[in-house]
């Protein structure tokens, strides 16, 4: 697929000026930045600088008191997240947050819900879109599946898989939705490089065909590895933004994360 | 004349439904339990006083302190009968309330078979039945009875919980348990607490609403039903506005009665109870908590 | 025949019944909603139906017929005006409506007969409400094999991550509610026509307590466990009956507890069972290490 000229100049996402605080907490302080389509955009910054409150806000999981922002070029400021799904939007969480009970070919199946065209009530008759719907999603789950490699272990329960793995569903859930926008936060949390080296291969697969990344992450090799551009977040507000290379070796970049210039 | 006896017994009766939703709310608001099983404490309450009054012969004053006691202590077992092993395996909301309609129908036919499923009434001689009159209006000393006993009651809920270190622990141990715990608050002592507290003063609004006249094992229902859509309406997480709820439900409720009709006085409560639901979620002084989705 | 056959098969009609009123409920709490209101809509189809069958002369199946689909709007209309509200306080607005069902039965008696009720002139032969039960659970099959089964999983298991993965939330539960109305409203005429007689108090907090008992029982995850806990809850205390005057809401209240404390799933769990499955099937094989670039999945789109 060749993408034209005008829409790859479109941004995935693009925030202007996103503030958001809790009663007299401030936990977002006018974050701007422009994350161009088909990149892998890295959200750096030390715990609690507002990262994950920020991708909430991006998906639709929580609301930002003041800014605005667009993905694919659609106003998005005030889309919920079933809305933001509608513009494929799609994302992982910090904690893992599978469906309680459900095989694991079951939660990816569940992520390719919505290129489901029959209704509901031809659901409940059993029209014949209703079965064109099950073959078509059937494939796009094989297809996550695979690509994630759990495919020999698809008709497990979920919630029986290794951590790494529980993550590697709900990459793989995500991807089913045939996502213009994926949203990752800390996907490689607590992994040793056996284990996420292959996510970061999985991740440049996925830009690969067109894909825009946002990943949240603290593992720096990871970041300078996949990642085209960083925005580093501190206390809320973005305090630099540039090639990783460059990012993390900028003294204001070095505070914020050690507590001291090195 | 007429309509400030009807507005006083509908003070009466509302201050019995206050009492009752403090007492509820106790354990509705602040540990977010919805306890389905509180009216059957109520109806226990009058039960115990029955029973401490015709089996044992004990005066007025005392059989009620029994009935209390023994409503307070009903629902402490209960609670960790029931309640206690659904914490610990983390069970829901939707399962305590299951749980808490298993004890409901449990104890209401544990008091219907005490009962032999006919009414009874606290013998004659054992309530005062006389009337005062105060500038030309006849109250019940009952009714003198019920107004002051449950303005003392929620006044001391209220600063039991809001003015003292065990009602702060208690709202504590409701609001985040983990938390309450980092600071050295018991959560099971809490609970237990709470429990004991909702027990006894919903057992005291029992006898109350029983009062003179005739009950049967459903009688806590009433309050169970009136309590619940006064938290609603007083608003959800303030004792004062339940007990507001609860003496404004009375008051409508008996105004209603006189100058409509009785049949409507559920659905003129209830149907309040939605309006506050879909468009006033706060109540009158609730807190914010999240009632919409 | 005998009174033993006859206690049985009355029994096993109530079981039925109940078993359609169980699955009213059951299906909002498969959206993760739980609702008090199936009396509610009980109390519309009955009285309906038994209002079109004497006072218009209408056909019994005609009558149905009209009662399930007023039982499908009203809950539509529930399902929309209660939407907004969060889980919990969604459960005490039913109740609130149940309230309020409750006095307008007992202030339209033109429509309902009012506090002296109504007398059912119809009973429907075990077989008729056998076939009426089967064609339920056939759509309810159709259902959980449907886009309707995983959109009304995900939104009980977790609506956020539903929404996010464009399951329509809110759509999904005012829908829900709208068949809970339709199956309420039959629950309503088939229980109706076993009872007789029906008044303001046949469709009030006890059965409703009832028909919740029997969904959590039987099972909450699976709408066999429906049928299964109706049968218990509803069928049993009628057979026992004859054996003990009281103590069958003791028994049924303690049977909750222990359900929810030990079998929180109730007694038809498939995740229970899959678990089971799983822990015996012994420790999962490790999955396949990934590829760093896998030819087939690839797709150059």
């Amino acid at each position: 697929m060749t993408i034209a000229p005008e829409s790859a100049m479109t941004p995935a996402l693009s925030l202007k000026r996103i503030s958001k605080n809790y009663g007299g907490l401030e936990v977002l302080s006018e974050v701007s930045f422009v994350v161009p389509q088909g990149s892998i955009f890295g959200l750096a910054g030390p715990n609690g600088a507002g990262k994950t409150t920020l991708l909430n806000i991006v998906s639709g999981f929580d609301v930002a008191n003041s800014g605005s922002k667009s993905v694919m070029g659609h106003d998005a400021t005030k889309m919920d997240a079933l809305s933001l799904s509608k513009v494929g939007v799609a994302r992982t969480f910090q904690n893992i947050r599978l469906f309680k009970g459900l095989t694991v070919r079951e939660q990816v199946n569940a992520g390719a819900y919505r290129h489901r065209q029959a209704s509901i009530i031809a659901g409940m008759i059993g029209l014949r879109s209703q079965r064109t719907d099950n073959n078509v999603t059937q494939g796009m789950t094989e297809e996550a599946l695979a690509f994630v490699g759990l495919s020999d272990s698809a008709d497990l329960l979920a919630e029986n898989l290794s951590y790494g793995d529980q993550r590697r569903v709900e990459i793989s859930r995500a991807m089913a939705t045939k996502p213009s926008l994926l949203l990752l936060d800390e996907p490689t949390a607590g992994m040793n490089e056996a284990d996420w080296m292959p996510i970061a291969d999985l991740l440049q697969r996925l830009r690969r065909q067109g894909t825009t990344i946002v990943v949240i992450e603290h593992n720096m090799r990871l970041i300078e590895r996949i990642c085209d551009e960083i925005v580093v977040i501190a206390a809320g507000a973005v305090i630099a933004q540039d090639e990783p290379q460059r990012c993390l070796r900028l003294p204001q970049v070095r505070l914020a994360y050690f507590g001291k210039s090195s | 004349m007429l309509i400030i006896e009807q507005i006083i017994n509908g003070i009466s009766i509302g201050s019995i439904y206050a009492m009752f939703a403090v007492g509820f709310g106790i354990v509705f608001s602040t540990m977010q339990v919805l306890n389905l099983a509180q009216g059957v404490y109520a109806t226990f309450g009058a039960l115990f006083t029955y029973f401490a009054l015709t089996l044992i012969g004990v005066p007025f004053w005392l059989a009620a302190i029994l009935g209390v006691t023994g409503a307070a202590i009903l629902a402490v077992i209960a609670d960790q009968v029931a309640f206690e092993p659904l914490r610990r395996k983390n069970i829901g909301m939707l399962g305590a309330i299951i749980a808490s309609i298993g004890v409901w129908i449990a104890l209401e036919e544990v008091a219907s078979i005490l009962t032999d499923a006919t009414p009874i009434g606290f013998p004659s001689g054992s309530i005062p039945r006389e009337s005062i009159s105060i500038g030309g209006v006849s109250i019940l000393q009952t009714q003198v009875l019920a107004i002051s006993l449950s303005a003392i009651v929620i006044t001391a809920v209220y600063v039991l919980l809001h003015r003292s270190r065990v009602g702060a622990a208690i709202r504590a141990v409701g609001f985040d348990k983990s938390s309450a715990m980092i600071v050295g608050v018991n959560p099971r002592t809490m609970i237990v607490s709470a429990a004991l507290l909702s027990g006894a003063v919903t057992g005291l609004s029992g006898i109350l609403l029983v009062g003179g006249q005739s009950f049967n094992f459903t009688t806590g229902n009433v309050l169970l039903l009136q309590g619940f859509a006064a938290v609603v309406i007083g608003g959800y997480g303030s004792v004062l506005g339940a007990a507001l709820g609860g003496v404004l439900i009375g008051v409508v409720q008996t105004m209603s009665q006189s100058f409509i009709s009785s049949a409507f006085q559920d659905a003129i409560t209830f149907g309040l109870v939605l309006v506050v639901l879909l468009y006033f979620p706060r109540g009158l002084l609730g807190t914010t908590e999240t009632v919409r989705a | 025949m005998n009174p033993q056959t006859a206690l049985a098969l009355s029994a096993l009609s109530f079981a039925i019944a109940g078993s359609v009123l169980a699955l009213s409920t059951y299906i909002a709490l498969w959206t993760g909603l739980l609702s008090f209101g199936t009396v509610a809509f009980a109390a519309l189809g009955a009285f309906t139906t038994t209002f079109l069958i004497n006072n218009m002369d209408l056909n019994f199946w005609l009558a149905l017929l009209v009662s399930v689909i007023a039982g499908g709007i009203a809950g539509l209309i529930v399902g929309k005006v209660f939407i907004k509200l969060a889980t919990h306080w969604l459960a005490l607005a039913t109740v609130a409506l149940v309230l309020i069902a409750r006095v307008l039965v007992v202030n339209f008696p033109g429509f309902t007969g009012g506090s002296g009720g109504t007398v059912v002139p119809v009973k429907l032969s075990i077989w008729e409400l056998g076939l009426l039960l089967i064609f339920v659970c056939l759509l309810l099959s159709r259902l959980a094999q449907s886009k309707f089964g995983i959109a009304a999983t995900t939104t009980r298991e977790d609506p956020q991550v539903a929404a996010s993965l464009g399951v329509p939330v809110a759509r999904v539960r005012v829908i829900a509610f709208g068949i809970s109305g339709a199956l309420g409203a039959l629950g309503g005429v088939m229980l109706s026509t076993q009872l007789g007689y029906i008044d303001a108090d046949t469709f009030f907090i006890a059965l409703s307590v009832t028909v919740i008992a029997s969904v959590v029982l039987g099972g909450a995850y699976h709408w066999a466990g429906s049928v299964v806990g109706a049968a218990v809850f509803t069928g049993l205390p009628v057979y026992i009956s004859q054996f003990m005057t009281h103590g069958q809401f003791i028994i049924n209240g303690l049977l909750l507890l222990v359900i929810i404390v030990f079998l929180p799933g109730g007694l038809i769990d498939p995740v229970r069972w899959r678990r089971w499955r799983a822990r015996r099937a012994g420790p999962g094989k490790s999955s396949q290490p990934m590829q760093s670039s896998s030819t087939d999945a690839e797709v150059l789109s």
